[in-house]
């Protein structure tokens, strides 16, 4: 591109100087023969006076001087030929003069034709004609085109020679930089060096280049060990946490055992030295033993949810109700007799098994609460609305149309004064002798349903009944 | 003749426990405790303040424990039942854990019976009072 341009405004130059030179040449031409015309006509005014065609035409022939007049003429004042001269070899010509024509310049086809009157004391004698061959215009205008052209050559040749220069020395380099950019920007490997070639800048961007990429390389490589680091941090704090589990479940069992046992030799085999307040104490050692079991075996249930994988798929969530409220029927202790009603409930995107903990922890809640009641009621169902909370307490996850289930009973109810400490592990809001239980129901529901991703709330009145809402997100 | 149970508990309420449930079955077994697993194979082996046993005098059945100290109970199973003098001698694991792994292995060394034992005491009771009229009046035990 740059080539044709410089080779455009080359050949401009050219163009112009030999116009210049054209228009220059044929100037001095034309005041040298007009020169040359005056001297002539000065000369051949005694001639023509005398009417010496002789002495004219000797004045006409020193005309020979100057090469490039072919023809010449004196005319007299009638405009006949006075005298002639003709270049050696050349054409003899007649001129044709006006008569009444001053100093004149004419230029036809090759030829130049100067007119020069012949006067004394302002009377027109006669006139002088030349006839001036451009042949060395021609000569001339040749040899600076063949110059010119030689120029644009050597142009040409100049300017992709330097085009050739800058292109191996920096635009090649710094199209190589760049396409190994695009290379390691798609690939993400910054493994890989750019050549150091070239020279100053070229060369210091190249190593400035490949120096960032090493930053990068190493920055990648530290932020890989830290997050290998971190991983097996995590492992291990894992693996610390479910042998504390396990520790929990097996050491504590035993001396619990123990306690039972004995008490309960104390109570078969020494009833007879023990008076009453001897065996209520023995009742309460009993009792509280099998709490203290209770409570280990929760606490584990709970904290093992924290570990296992939650595994989610499709769940019909009316057919794990149901089982849900079989298993509660089967292994709960007293018998219920509620009126439950299972609507029909949309599918869920969850872990089974996990969900069906807490429909039972809440069925067997509500069965329970609502055990005391002359006629009471459980109702599992579904809220098609995406939030229907009535308080505002916050919410773990936020909400984007999730399912929201509920179940709902008449039972006892609950303050909703205390309704932060609901979901609280072993956090009771009653009585063991209103309502037994250790209280880790609802932390496992509450876990549950965070892990999935979901809310749980729950609303109540005193003595009119509770009920408790969750939300699973919906499968993305 | 009448064989011993051989009972290797390291926890003393436990193996008082065990003891009280086994003689609920008037049984006339003699019932012997060890509290680890050296103890156990020295009773097994005769040795130590055993060697005054006999080899051959087989218990009609050994409850053992999983967790002791020294050596544990995976261990005393595997003394057990590779040498061939002692692998027919029945054996019942009684223990608090349920961990697969443990029960896998029991049973990769050839165990005769995994049992775990119950929390509440009522349970450990009965399952104690189980194992023993079954182990010592209705196992049949190679002589």
């Amino acid at each position: 591109m740059q080539v044709l341009v410089s080779m455009i405004v080359l050949g401009l130059c050219i163009a112009a100087f030999v116009y210049t030179d054209i228009k220059g040449f044929k100037e001095r031409k034309i005041y040298s023969v007009n020169a040359i015309a005056h001297v002539i006509s000065t000369n051949s005014v005694a001639a023509i006076q005398f009417l010496d065609n002789d002495a004219a035409k000797k004045n006409l022939s020193q005309l020979i001087v100057e090469d490039d007049i072919v023809n010449a003429s004196i005319l007299d004042k009638k405009g006949n030929t006075f005298a002639s001269y003709t270049k050696q070899q050349a054409d003899s010509f007649r001129f044709a003069p006006s008569l009444n024509g001053d100093r004149k310049v004419e230029l036809l086809g090759n030829y130049l034709y100067i007119y020069s009157p012949i006067e004394k004391d302002q009377e027109r004698l006669g006139t002088v004609c030349l006839r001036v061959q451009l042949s060395s215009l021609d000569k001339i205008v040749s040899e600076e085109l063949g110059i010119g052209s030689f120029l644009l050559i050597i142009g040409v040749g100049l300017s992709f020679l330097i085009s050739f220069f800058v292109q191996s020395y920096i635009t090649r380099p710094l199209l190589r930089l760049i396409k190994i950019m695009q290379t390691i920007k798609g690939s993400g490997d910054y493994k890989s060096r750019a050549m150091v070639e070239g020279h100053d800048e070229i060369n210091t961007l190249s190593m400035e280049f490949n120096d960032m990429l090493s930053q990068i390389e190493k920055r990648d490589n530290e932020m890989e060990s830290r997050v290998k680091e971190r991983t097996a941090e995590l492992e291990t704090a894992n693996n610390e946490l479910e042998s504390f589990s396990y520790s929990v479940s097996h050491d504590m069992r035993a001396p619990l055992r123990a306690v039972s046992g004995f008490s309960n030799i104390l109570t078969q085999g020494y009833s007879n030295v023990l008076d009453e307040e001897g065996k209520e104490s023995l009742r309460f050692i009993r009792n509280e033993s099998v709490r203290m079991g209770q409570l280990i075996d929760d606490l584990l249930a709970f904290s093992r949810l924290g570990k296992k994988d939650i595994q989610k798929s499709m769940v019909d969530m009316k057919a794990l109700a149901d089982e849900a409220l079989q298993e509660v029927l089967n292994t709960g202790p007293e018998k219920y007799s509620a009126e439950i009603k299972i609507d029909a409930l949309p599918a869920a995107y969850c872990d089974g098994n996990l969900v069906r903990q807490v429909f039972i922890n809440l069925i067997s809640n509500a069965l329970k609460y609502s055990s005391h009641k002359a006629h009471p009621m459980v109702h599992v169902g579904f809220t098609p609305s995406s939030d229907n909370r009535k308080n505002n307490y916050p919410l773990t996850h936020p909400v984007s149309k999730p399912a929201v289930y509920f179940v709902k009973d008449n039972g006892v109810g609950f303050d909703m004064k205390y309704y932060h400490k609901l979901f609280g592990v072993f956090q009771r809001l009653h009585s063991q002798e209103e309502f037994k239980g250790t209280g880790i129901g609802l932390a496992i529901v509450q876990r549950v349903i965070t892990r999935h991703g979901g809310n749980v709330w729950a609303e109540s009145a005193i003595k009119e009944g509770s009920t408790f809402y969750f939300s699973l997100p919906s499968a993305k | 003749m009448v064989n011993d149970i051989l009972l290797v508990e390291d926890n003393p309420a436990d193996a008082k426990l065990t003891m009280i449930a086994l003689k609920q079955c008037n049984m006339a077994n003699k019932i012997v405790h060890v509290q680890d697993g050296v103890a156990a194979l020295e009773y097994l082996f005769c040795e130590g303040e055993f060697s005054s046993r006999s080899i051959n005098d087989h218990p009609v059945i050994v409850l053992l424990d999983l967790k002791m100290p020294k050596i544990n109970g995976i261990e005393v199973l595997e003394k057990i039942k590779s040498d061939e003098r002692t692998r027919k001698i029945p054996v019942t694991v009684f223990t608090s854990s349920q961990e697969d792994p443990d029960i896998q292995k029991c049973y990769d060394l050839g165990v005769n019976s995994y049992v775990v034992k119950p929390l509440v005491f009522e349970s450990f009771n009965k399952v104690v009072l189980e194992l023993g009229l079954y182990w010592v009046l209705l196992n049949q035990s190679a002589k």
